[in-house]
């Protein structure tokens, strides 16, 4: 499944094509898509750094997940299924101003070895 | 392939995962400032305690340590010892959670590891200065402790006591405060009241600090038993 059209891309995507608009949405195959080419780095003993492409507009977009953070309502710990988003900084058409990506979000779930 | 963590698909996402996901990655993007706002109002605060701690201190009350009986000197001492090294530490560690670490960090510019874990610097200086300020904030309030110790030991601290004489002659030992020597006479106070002995008879005299309890010293030799007056 690493990179569908064989070549390394900036974060402008695929340049044959305009990007796609921003959509909040969510398919069955973007958590699969996902995870078959996802890099995963540890960070601490709790925190992970999601290096992969977003299964819908194929964007390269970095995810840090990290279950504690200054003042936020603490998580429960064990629960490891993680929602994701496209954090993509490519300029998606219709996306408002304060979101990021291309609107696609979907969850997996963390294993720890 | 390194046995590190993977992710696995998980189940179907709904709206509510999104705005979770969003929202987590909201509080990410915006921890470190906030922990950095936080340390100064922190350090503000407790600038403003020590402030009036001070004041408080010069208010009124003994001044002078070595009128203390010992220990307390020594203790006083050891508090305003204790009360600058953790006010040291504390403020050390204030300022590293107000402003950071006074060292440069190396610019990842591999790929790789290092690369992806870029973006979780500042998540890590986030914590760095969450443990910093709790540990400033630990340790600026056992200053605060130990300088109201070394206060209330100066203020309130027993003062030193006289000297005490130990007394021995042949039929019995005596401990007091030495109160005149006079015409071949001792006149001690004791704890029983005062007791004047004949210098004649003083088989042994020593200083004491302190006079050992009477039931402390045995029974065969009763140390209150009614003083020979000469
Ligand atoms: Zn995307
Ligand atoms: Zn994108």
């Amino acid at each position: 499944m690493t990179g569908s059209d064989g070549t390394l891309r900036t974060d402008q995507g695929p340049a044959t094509r305009e990007p796609v608009p921003y959509r909040e949405v969510t398919e069955d195959h973007y958590a699969p898509t996902y995870t078959a080419e996802v890099t995963v780095t540890p960070v601490d003993a709790e925190s992970v750094v999601l290096s992969g492409r977003c299964p819908r507009c194929r964007c390269p977009a970095v995810f840090l997940h990290a279950p504690r953070t200054f003042r936020a309502a603490p998580r429960r710990a064990d629960r490891s299924d993680i929602p994701v988003i496209c954090t993509c900084t490519t300029p998606h058409p219709d996306r408002p101003e304060d979101e990021t990506g291309c609107g696609a979000y979907w969850n997996v779930r963390l294993e720890r070895a | 392939m390194t046995a590190g963590p993977r992710v696995t698909p998980g189940p179907a996402a709904t709206p509510a995962d999104r705005r979770a996901a969003r929202r987590a990655q909201d509080l990410l993007a915006h921890e470190l400032p906030r922990v950095r706002e936080a340390a100064h109002a922190w350090r503000n605060g407790l600038a403003g305690l020590f402030v009036g701690l001070l004041g408080f201190g010069l208010v009124k009350g003994r001044t002078d340590v070595s009128k203390l009986a010992p220990p307390y000197g020594a203790l006083v001492g050891a508090a305003l010892l204790l009360s600058l090294l953790c006010g040291t530490v504390a403020v050390l560690h204030l300022l590293r959670a107000a402003h950071g670490a006074p060292r440069t960090v190396p610019l990842t510019t591999g790929t790789g590891a290092d690369a992806a874990l870029l973006p979780a610097q500042d998540h890590l200086e986030t914590l760095r200065s969450v443990r910093a300020l709790r540990l400033g904030v630990a340790h600026t309030l056992l200053c605060a402790a130990a300088l109201v110790t070394a206060v209330a030991l100066t203020w309130y601290g027993p003062v030193r006591e006289a000297p005490r004489l130990l007394v021995r002659t042949a039929t019995a030992d005596f401990c007091g405060q030495p109160v005149r020597v006079a015409d071949g006479r001792l006149t001690l106070k004791t704890s029983t009241g005062e007791v004047t002995v004949s210098l004649a008879d003083v088989i042994g005299l020593g200083a004491v600090d302190t006079c050992p309890a009477p039931a402390a010293r045995g029974a065969e030799k009763p140390v209150a038993s009614p003083p020979r007056l000469s």
